[in-house]
């Protein structure tokens, strides 16, 4: 069975169920999409090193989920994602003050926040934010797309798929050549970089429209995503 | 996995968003965005040229608005007239994305082209932008949405109107039917749609049907720009009428208002201008300068004779 939830519905919806299990696959892939940004958040922030921001971010979901923080999302004020933010902020600052009261009583490195200082703008950590979830949401449906792949017996689809669109440098490697790596017709290289951008493609809008919680939502965060806003 | 890299990043999202047109188009650089499409330039590689490939955005994709994609192709197909853009082909890219492509306009935004022209040339690509306007609503098409940016003037000086996403058919009058480009920023039917500015009072109105009077209003507006300031008052009084808050005291049609710009062109009497009649005197001898000249001349001939006879 797939590691992932149904993304066809929402699963930020999901994180308020009554039902324990549609809860449980729903954290599952809000903290998928949001440990990467939440830890790049953290290290930029507040200056952290990348062990200490990692676990700093489990603190964070770990808290999220033990307060109940998640479920409370209303999606009549705004996106999850700027909700999730503002968690995090909340709890990043919680936690700064926290460690401040413990240097005072003598409990010294005990919290990572401590003698750190924050060091970039709202607007710089925003963006941050912002390009960081973009690169989660992709990466995560290139997972499922690499699941499907593995389900449906498509490997070479996906190495192919990964070779042309996702290694390398900014300029994709000719089918010619691909075909001479892959040992397959450079007809075949066309074929496989089709269905595996349409799968991609779809995998990628099942994770928005999991990650929002209404359609002006989704709308919003597919033009944040395909950088459009800016 | 590792995370993805920035180059990484930017060619999945373009996987993502940018049309799989199969193997007849090659799609290229992004031209321009609006809410209701998206338009690439793209080479047929059949006909081996280049054209302009209008798709759904990818987050209107699950709002069922595909039908609005197809309904402009239609109406676009409805309307074969030099000043309007000539659609090629439609249908469904891979991605089940509906999609139109269309003749590619190189040429200039109507108010870029315009700064440096003279009033008269100004005016004269007004009265094509009208011409084709009139077409339109000859053949029941309202396009809602007319501003100097949805107007190109091509590289052989011909005046295209352009972005029909949010016109009505006669056939969809008391639908409300339509779709704002962006500018209203919604997408539901019985939507206010059209671009503030340029938007009648009564197209504000979501439950209002718009007639013809609409588009008078969106010309008039356009009119004003094009116009300027410092010009004659039977401009301004025509933009005036054009631009009435009521539908009712607008020109009836766009025949009629391009006519009244036709007549202050030619020095005529324009109908939403009553003239003073030392201005009746000016426009007079202004209309007939050379004729009132030879006369004068004449008249200072025939004089100095009678004069020189006398003496």
């Amino acid at each position: 069975m797939s590691v992932f939830p149904d993304t066809r519905l929402s699963q930020v919806l999901a994180l308020s169920s009554d039902d324990p299990s549609l809860r449980s696959r729903a954290v599952d892939l809000v903290v998928a999409a949001y440990r990467g940004p939440v830890i790049a958040v953290l290290r930029k922030q507040w200056s952290m090193e990348i062990e200490d921001a990692e676990d700093l971010a489990h603190d964070f979901f770990a808290h999220a989920l033990e307060r109940d923080w998640l479920a409370r999302y209303d999606r009549d004020k705004g996106r999850f994602r700027t909700f999730l933010r503002k968690c995090l902020q909340d709890f990043a600052n919680t936690q700064y003050e926290a460690s401040r009261r413990l240097k005072r009583g003598g409990h010294l490195t005990a919290v990572a926040l401590d003698d750190v200082e924050v060091v970039s703008t709202d607007a710089e950590v925003d963006r941050l934010f912002a390009q960081e979830w973009a690169r989660s949401v992709l990466t995560v449906s290139l997972d499922r797309l690499r699941e499907q792949c593995a389900a449906e017996d498509r490997t070479l689809t996906f190495e192919v798929f990964v070779a042309h669109d996702v290694e390398g440098a900014d300029e994709p490697p000719r089918y010619a050549d691909l075909a001479r790596r892959f040992e397959i017709p450079a007809t075949q290289v066309a074929n496989y970089l089709h269905w595996a951008r349409s799968r991609f493609r779809g995998h990628v809008l099942d994770t928005l429209r999991a990650l929002t919680s209404s359609d002006a939502e989704f709308r919003d965060e597919a033009r944040a995503l395909l950088g459009h806003d800016a | 996995m590792k995370p993805l890299s920035d180059a990484a990043v930017s060619r999945l999202r373009d996987v993502v968003d940018r049309p799989d047109a199969g193997d007849r188009y090659a799609v290229h650089e992004l031209l321009g965005r609006g809410g209701m499409g998206a338009v690439y330039r793209a080479t047929d590689r059949l006909l081996e040229r280049d054209v302009a490939l209008k798709v759904l955005p990818t987050e209107l994709e699950h709002h069922g608005l595909a039908h609005r994609l197809e309904r402009e192709a239609r109406v676009l197909a409805a309307l074969e007239h030099p000043g309007i853009v000539a659609i090629h082909d439609a249908g469904s890219l891979a991605d089940g994305r509906p999609f139109y492509v269309m003749r590619l306009v190189r040429g200039r935004r109507l108010d870029e082209q315009v700064r440096t022209e003279s009033l008269g040339e100004r005016l004269r690509r007004f009265l094509a932008v009208c011409d084709a306007v009139s077409f339109a609503h000859s053949r029941g098409v309202i396009h809602r949405d007319l501003k100097p940016a949805n107007v190109m003037v091509g590289e052989f000086g011909e005046v295209l109107v352009l972005d029909w996403g949010v016109a009505k058919r006669a056939a969809d009058a008391g639908t409300g039917a339509g779709v704002s480009n962006g500018s209203s920023g919604d997408t539901g039917d019985g939507v206010a749609v059209g671009t503030p500015g340029f938007m009648a009072p009564e197209q504000s109105v979501a439950a209002v049907d718009v007639d013809v009077r609409a588009d008078v209003y969106a010309l008039g507006a356009m009119l004003r720009e094009l116009v300027g300031a410092g010009q004659a008052r039977p401009l301004y009084a025509i933009v005036a009428r054009a631009t009435a808050a009521n539908a009712n005291d607008r020109y009836p049609s766009v025949d009629s208002l391009a006519a009244d710009v036709r007549a202050w062109l030619d020095r005529a009497p324009v109908s939403a201008y009553r003239e003073s009649i030392p201005e009746k005197a000016v426009r007079f001898y202004r209309r007939n300068s050379a004729l009132i000249l030879l006369l004068l001349a004449y008249l200072v001939v025939r004089l100095f004779i009678l004069w020189w006879r006398g003496v």
